[in-house]
């Protein structure tokens, strides 16, 4: 029952996101594409019949539809982009998405009840579009937490390239400690690429 | 410890003590010039790129106070936590937050004098009268629409364009930088409850304070914390990467200005777009 509710909503989802595509301004698509997303994702976190399996590649699949994971793993990278080898690019655009996916899917469990609320977006520098909004938990107050969507636009979607929460970037914070770990290895790709397999070995073997 | 600590110069003011309306303009008068000496060595070294991107001249130091840190954490710091917020119930520790909180509102209402933000001046005031009616245990005042925030000498000076300057590992305390630890200095001398009480009663109230905060903040995040250490690869770089982050925030009271004329607050964005279509011999699965 409640996975076919669940289903319902994605759906829902799914049509609301075309309906909406060619209605009002950058800005009003761009708090739309957050609702939406948003909805799809606690759809998937909160369905109490699906198969932790299943749960991780539906998480896969919604964060490949709505963040841009090759920009992301390449802002990351820095500089040290240009420095990889097209096989070294391919193996850590692999680890990359892999940690992620597994970090989250492992808090799946932790989800009760929260809610996301978009208060707003403004427009950033070059083509970003930012989303602001609140997660909270209806259940506590002053629980509430402001987190902001730095995006991109594509075609006439969007695709998420940053996660800042109480202004701190998820694509920053990660950025400075992949660099860190290629600095304090003469700077070494490599060493990092050795860094992440043994990382996403230690999250698959905790799920 | 660092891990309990990496955020509480954001979440909690720190050392405080007695701030006598007469001491506080001493202060604020003799303020910048002995700021304005210290910080002179600090800002020297910024510049665009590599070693000086993360601001941290004396990194060898910092992991080294870090890693002791880190063993203290697990060894003392993170067991209590456990415990206390296994044991203690939730309202309890809500009342010792409250009251950790409520202690901060002299040096956080100096600070608002001193940033010239009378707005958030008032909501300071208005806070510590409505819940002094309790000690501050009941955070009344948070329903009357006067949430809370903290300000603290640091963010004084970053408002008043101090930049940060090279990053520090305090030992105990954790992640700041000259600019911050300078401003916990200042917020000891102009804080009350510094001077407050008989000489025998005034240091063991102050430790107690400081313990007790620590244990607040460590349980508060238990899980955040112990996943961050757990799944980071360089942990020492995420903490101080996201104290950075947290304290430019600080200073705009967390407001993150974005407009097309001036430049957002994450720079990096700006320096590094990154180009999929350039030197991408990959297909994308982002395209």
């Amino acid at each position: 029952m409640a996975g076919l509710r669940a289903f319902a909503l994605i759906i829902f989802a799914a049509v609301f996101v075309v309906s909406d595509a060619r209605a009002g301004s950058e800005g009003e698509r761009a708090e739309a594409f957050i609702d939406t997303l948003s909805a799809q994702a606690i759809a998937l976190v909160s369905d109490q019949e699906m198969k932790p399996d299943a749960k991780r590649e539906g998480f896969a699949k919604l964060l490949n539809e709505g963040f841009d994971m090759r920009w992301i793993g390449q802002f990351v990278l820095g500089r040290n982009w240009n420095l990889a080898t097209p096989e070294q690019r391919a193996e850590y655009l692999d680890l990359f998405e892999k940690i992620i996916v597994f970090t989250y899917s492992k808090r799946f469990n932790d989800y009760s009840g929260q809610q996301i609320q978009v208060t707003g977006h403004e427009k950033g520098n070059r083509k970003y579009v930012f989303v602001r909004s609140r997660i909270f938990d209806p259940k506590r107050s002053g629980s509430s937490i402001n987190v902001m969507w730095r995006m991109l636009p594509k075609g006439e979607s969007f695709k998420i390239v940053d996660v800042v929460i109480e202004g701190v970037s998820m694509g920053i914070s990660q950025r400075n400690e992949y660099n860190s770990v290629i600095q304090r290895n003469g700077g070494k790709i490599a060493a990092l690429i050795e860094a992440m397999r043994e990382n996403l070995a230690n999250l698959q073997t905790d799920s | 410890m660092l891990a309990a600590e990496y955020e509480m110069s954001v979440e909690n003011g720190e050392l405080q003590r007695q701030g006598l309306a007469r001491r506080l303009v001493r202060w604020s008068r003799l303020g910048p010039a002995l700021f304005g000496a210290l910080m002179l060595g600090a800002c020297a070294s910024a510049t665009s790129d590599g070693v000086a991107d993360v601001n941290d001249p004396i990194e060898p130091v910092n992991r080294a106070i870090f890693a002791v840190n880190d063993v203290l954490d697990q060894v003392v710091l993170r067991p209590v936590s456990y415990v206390y917020k296994e044991a203690v119930p939730d309202p309890i520790r809500d009342a010792v937050r409250n009251f950790l909180r409520w202690l901060k509102s002299p040096v956080t209402l100096a600070n608002d004098v001193m940033q010239g933000d009378w707005d958030h001046a008032k909501v300071t005031s208005a806070r510590f009268v409505v819940n002094g009616a309790l000690f501050g245990i009941v955070d009344a005042a948070d329903g009357l629409g006067l949430p809370y925030r903290e300000e603290d000498f640091g963010q004084t000076l970053g408002v008043h364009g101090v930049s940060e300057g090279a990053f520090l590992m305090l030992p105990l305390l954790g992640p700041s930088n000259v600019r911050d630890t300078a401003g916990l200095v200042v917020d000891y001398f102009i804080d009350p409850f510094t001077y407050l009480g008989e000489r025998d009663f005034r240091r063991p109230f102050g430790i107690g304070r400081r313990v007790v905060q620590a244990v607040d903040f460590r349980a508060e995040n238990f899980d955040r914390i112990d996943d961050l250490r757990n799944d980071s690869i360089d942990f020492y770089a995420k903490v101080r990467s996201i104290y950075r982050q947290q304290r430019k925030a600080a200073v705009n009271n967390g407001i993150i200005p974005i407009d097309e004329s001036t430049p957002d607050l994450s720079e990096e964005f700006d320096r590094h777009l990154p180009t999929p279509e350039a030197g991408a011999p990959l297909s994308s699965s982002g395209g």
